[in-house]
């Protein structure tokens, strides 16, 4: 049964099957939360209110909709109300600490840091609606035209805007690394 | 082709967002040039980190709060009556009468039947009590769209079947009902109720919000059986707006033969 098929069977009523889009979709769901907001404790707390937004709204999901976006699409309106009403805005909640090496002691020995750990604190310096971008696209693996429907902007704007954020990130990270990685010609 | 413009177009470029043929033109140049090869080495850096971002195993409690939290509403739902949309509340009052045996809901049906003949007949006669019956049919009537939408919204297909079938008797559906009709066609999980959707559908093509409907709905099935039979209805009444969804369904590589001839078919009766 697809995802479409179990949200229209919620919508009719099944409410269980909620159960079922849970365990497919709790763990990429929890970890595209983290990855843009960098609290694990505002991830969790986020996960639980989309579901429970999708039991409640599921009347508005469409039949000739597309779960995968109206989720996302969820999931952005749950994180802004979620900000305004915490007033976290302010607070920039880090739990998860500026990546460094892992083998303590050695980032006394090691010069410098990995790429991972790099394009983690590049991401971390981008503002969020760009990194929410970038990890919808290439950690959720959503298409431009998916972005599209859970932004309500065209397949084309996203692309640009994709583009533009990937760009901002190989500057930043470049910038990190002290290399200069191409001629600014 | 010259770097400047090469380096707008690099990101499109490393994610695999060009066309092939602007592909080739920048593969080509960056054989040649160290400065734009060495810029997209760097961004390809970056992206194959972005692939390897750590991924996290939520705590346990979270899938333990989610199912509390669907126990909670669950509960809620049994018990308040909360504001519920017109397809569920009919078809909670279709539960609470609809009888589940077969037997007796084929009674019914023909209990209908018989009284919406019965009020066919009488009209006929004419003459005196005209008003009363016109008004006796107009509930008749609004109570038999009542109960097919709500058999359209049935968990079982041959209920759902049945909704369908007599949403053909409806003699003058309103907007609700061939929305529910709509509505099936496009989403029932059931080829057959699919099917039978389009059959009924056939007697609405006089309304063109229902011919829309059916070019859209051609855009998105995916059983052949219901792509072929909305086809052939489309091309009956020559639907001139549905060339495009054929072109597509002939084009698109997931399509069966047997659908592509037969839109083949139909766009060649159009032209």
């Amino acid at each position: 049964m697809t995802d479409h098929d179990t949200m229209l069977a919620v919508r009719n009523g099944d409410i269980e099957k909620m159960g079922m889009l849970f365990e497919k979709h709790h763990k990429h769901l929890y970890n595209f939360f983290r990855l843009v907001t960098r609290s694990r404790e505002m991830s969790e707390d986020l996960v639980n209110d989309v579901f429970y937004r999708m039991l409640k709204y599921r009347h508005t999901y469409r039949p000739d909709g597309d779960f995968k976006p109206w989720m996302f699409a969820v999931a952005r309106n749950a994180r802004i109300e979620y900000l305004r009403s915490c007033d976290r805005k302010a607070e920039s909640l880090d739990d998860i600490p500026e990546p460094v090496s892992s083998v303590p002691g050695a980032d006394k020995v090691l010069e410098r840091e990995d790429d991972n750990a790099l394009v983690r604190k590049a991401l971390a310096a981008l503002p969020e609606d760009k990194r929410e971008l970038l990890i919808m696209s290439r950690y959720n693996h959503m298409k431009y035209r998916e972005i599209g429907e859970a932004l309500g902007c065209s397949e084309g704007t996203v692309k640009v805007r994709v583009h533009r954020a990937v760009k901002d990130l190989a500057d930043i990270f470049f910038s990190l690394t002290g290399d200069t990685h191409h001629g600014m010609h | 082709m010259e770097c400047t413009n090469i380096k707008d177009r690099l990101t499109a470029y490393v994610l695999g967002d060009l066309d092939p043929q602007e592909k080739q033109l920048i593969d080509e140049h960056l054989t040649a040039c160290d400065e734009c090869r060495k810029e997209a080495a760097g961004i390809e850096r970056v992206m194959t980190q972005m692939s390897d971002l750590p991924e996290e195993e939520p705590g346990a409690g979270m899938r333990l709060r989610f199912y509390s939290m669907l126990d909670d509403y669950r509960q809620e739902m049994n018990s308040s009556p909360v504001r519920v949309p017109l397809t569920e509340r009919l078809s909670g009052m279709v539960e609470s009468w609809w009888p589940s045996k077969p037997v007796f809901q084929f009674a019914i049906a023909a209990v209908f039947l018989i009284a919406g003949l019965w009020a066919g007949r009488m009209s006929v006669g004419g003459g005196n009590g005209n008003g009363e019956l016109a008004e006796m049919r107009s509930e008749m009537s609004e109570m038999r769209q009542m109960v097919t939408i709500a058999l359209m919204n049935r968990p079982s297909a041959s209920e759902r079947l049945r909704g369908v079938a007599m949403s053909r008797d409806v003699t003058d559906p309103d907007q609700q009902v061939l929305t529910e009709l709509i509505r099936t066609l496009n989403t029932d999980s059931n080829v057959s109720v699919r099917l039978a959707a389009v059959d009924v559908a056939r007697n609405y093509v006089d309304r063109d919000w229902v011919r829309v409907e059916l070019v859209r709905s051609l855009g998105q099935q995916d059983s052949p059986l219901v792509q072929v039979l909305l086809i052939e209805l489309l091309a009956s009444i020559r639907e001139q707006r549905a060339s495009d969804a054929f072109k597509t369904l002939i084009e698109n590589q997931d399509s069966i033969e047997p659908v592509k001839k037969r839109a083949q078919k139909a766009l060649d009766t159009f032209i």
